[in-house]
């Protein structure tokens, strides 16, 4: 019993190591399609990017902007269900939720996610017709900027503005409003 | 047959389980703390009707979808999770029903990164992988914070031997996280400028962004490539017995640093900090099984 007992043992830790020792394999090759779900499953993963490049946001705003009948405009959080306010600087988990569902890739989450905001606001307030979601981004590098021609840091040092601001509207979309079916 | 015996060794050689325990009594306190930190967005993110849709959650990666809250999706049900789960720690961190508690608590982590993948972070994917191998590594369950720490009088419980597969695991787990991220930032042109400590300074992250940064990029450019060497060492100088305390001073600093200067990087710093135990070996110098002091003076 001791024995097959330290077999398993052995035999477990050996895949194990071998998984967390393919971390520093060139590129991380991908595993197949089973071993990949087993290892998401199982959390042992290999994929340690913490700060692999610079951050370069220096302050993220979410606002929800929503137009009346009327044509009166009135300003909500950008959070769900209620609407409220979101703090992302504060709030570390809501940076990364907008950062990535508002940048390539991230259509998947923010499709539903808009839709989720025109019944929130159809509940909130059955006048509203239409919004629109503003991220507003203050940054230090811009994404479109290539690194290797631009040393941002002079620029910021002889003229003294530390970040671009970068507006990005999402909208208009219609408020989906029960009553009106 | 000797390379044999040798690779068995180096998973079976016994040791004092009271190294298992002090990482279990230690992971139990940083999940209760990132539990405490959740809390404020489990309605935004966990619930049905939140900011990220559970459908497309549940199609996000390549893993079984096994999220609690793709069934528990309504704000007090979802509370009550988050209770249940610290519920848990607590009992980890007791021993009481240590590996059903661990369990439990493997799935409460998995369950939020399945569901909100989109806001998870690295220390997520940290705690979720040292959960994995503490589940089938011995836990020590027998020795609690009072008596692993001699707070209460009375005999301590006997220390046994158990195998040591469990600490390696978490000892090359912590190279593999040190080392992979340096390979993959001496291939980014801010790594390699020294410019990403300035940067960084700059960024939201930082609790003292301003112009200041600025004028202390010579300062910071150093500090970068220093950045790069002790995530380097700090692997190696913790493994090494002889240089073990220098690497704990070394990575405890390069951490309380991250999180006095870092925004929201706290736990990601008392994670890191907490994989460091599996290195340490507090008992090295009282074999197992050896009388305790308490003991021996309470037998006599």
């Amino acid at each position: 019993m001791k024995t097959l007992c330290g077999i398993l043992i052995v035999a477990f830790a050996s895949l194990c190591a071998a998984n967390i020792l393919s971390g520093l394999a060139t590129g991380n090759p991908p595993a197949t399609d089973w071993l990949a779900a087993l290892r998401r499953t199982t959390g042992v993963e290999q994929n340690w990017s913490m700060f692999h490049t610079i951050p370069r946001v220096h302050r993220l705003r979410v606002r929800v902007i929503a137009m009346d009948s009327g044509g009166n405009e009135h300003e909500f959080g950008a959070g769900l269900p209620g609407l409220e306010k979101i703090h992302p600087r504060e709030k570390i988990r809501y940076y990364y939720t907008f950062e990535r569902m508002f940048t390539p890739g991230g259509e998947d989450y923010r499709k539903p996610y808009i839709k989720a905001l025109g019944r929130a606001l159809g509940k909130k307030n059955p006048q509203l017709v239409e919004f629109s979601v503003h991220l507003e981004i203050d940054t230090t590098h811009p994404q479109t900027t290539r690194q290797e021609i631009t040393r941002l840091l002079e620029h910021i040092r002889k003229d003294g503005k530390l970040t671009i601001e970068q507006r990005s509207v999402f909208g208009p979309f219609p408020v989906k409003n029960d009553a009106a079916g | 047959m000797l390379l044999v015996d040798a690779y068995r060794s180096i998973w079976l050689k016994q040791v004092d389980e009271r190294r298992y325990a002090l990482l279990r009594i230690a992971f139990a306190s940083v999940i209760l703390i990132n539990i405490a930190h959740l809390w404020p967005y489990r309605i935004t993110l966990l619930c049905a009707d939140g900011i990220i849709n559970p459908a497309v959650a549940s199609k996000s990666g390549p893993g079984l979808y096994l999220s609690i809250f793709s069934t528990v999706n309504s704000p007090a049900p979802v509370t009550v999770v988050f209770i249940a789960a610290a519920a848990a720690t607590l009992l980890l961190a007791w021993g009481k029903l240590a590996r059903p508690m661990l369990g439990i608590l493997f799935w409460f982590l998995l369950s939020i990164m399945q569901r909100a993948p989109v806001a998870t972070s690295g220390w997520d994917f940290i705690l979720l992988n040292f959960a994995f191998i503490l589940l089938l590594s011995p836990l020590g369950e027998k020795w609690n914070p009072y008596h692993l720490l001699l707070l209460r009088k009375g005999s301590p419980p006997d220390p046994q031997s158990v195998p040591r597969y469990g600490l390696v695991l978490m000892q090359l787990q912590v190279f593999v996280i040190y080392w992979q991220t340096v390979i993959q930032k001496i291939d980014d042109y801010y790594w390699q400028t020294g410019d990403f400590l300035t940067y960084f300074m700059l960024s939201h992250h930082s609790r003292f962004a301003g112009s200041w940064v600025i004028h202390w990029q010579g300062f910071l450019d150093i500090l970068t490539y220093m950045t790069l060497m002790v995530e380097l060492a700090i692997p190696i100088l913790l493994w090494i017995p002889k240089t073990r305390r220098l690497g704990l001073f070394l990575g405890v600093a390069f951490h309380l640093s991250i999180a006095i200067f870092g925004v929201n990087l706290s736990i990601f710093s008392l994670v890191m900090i907490m994989t460091f135990l599996a290195f340490l070996n507090p008992w090295h110098h009282r074999p197992p099984g050896a009388a305790t002091p308490t003991r021996a003076k309470a037998s006599s």
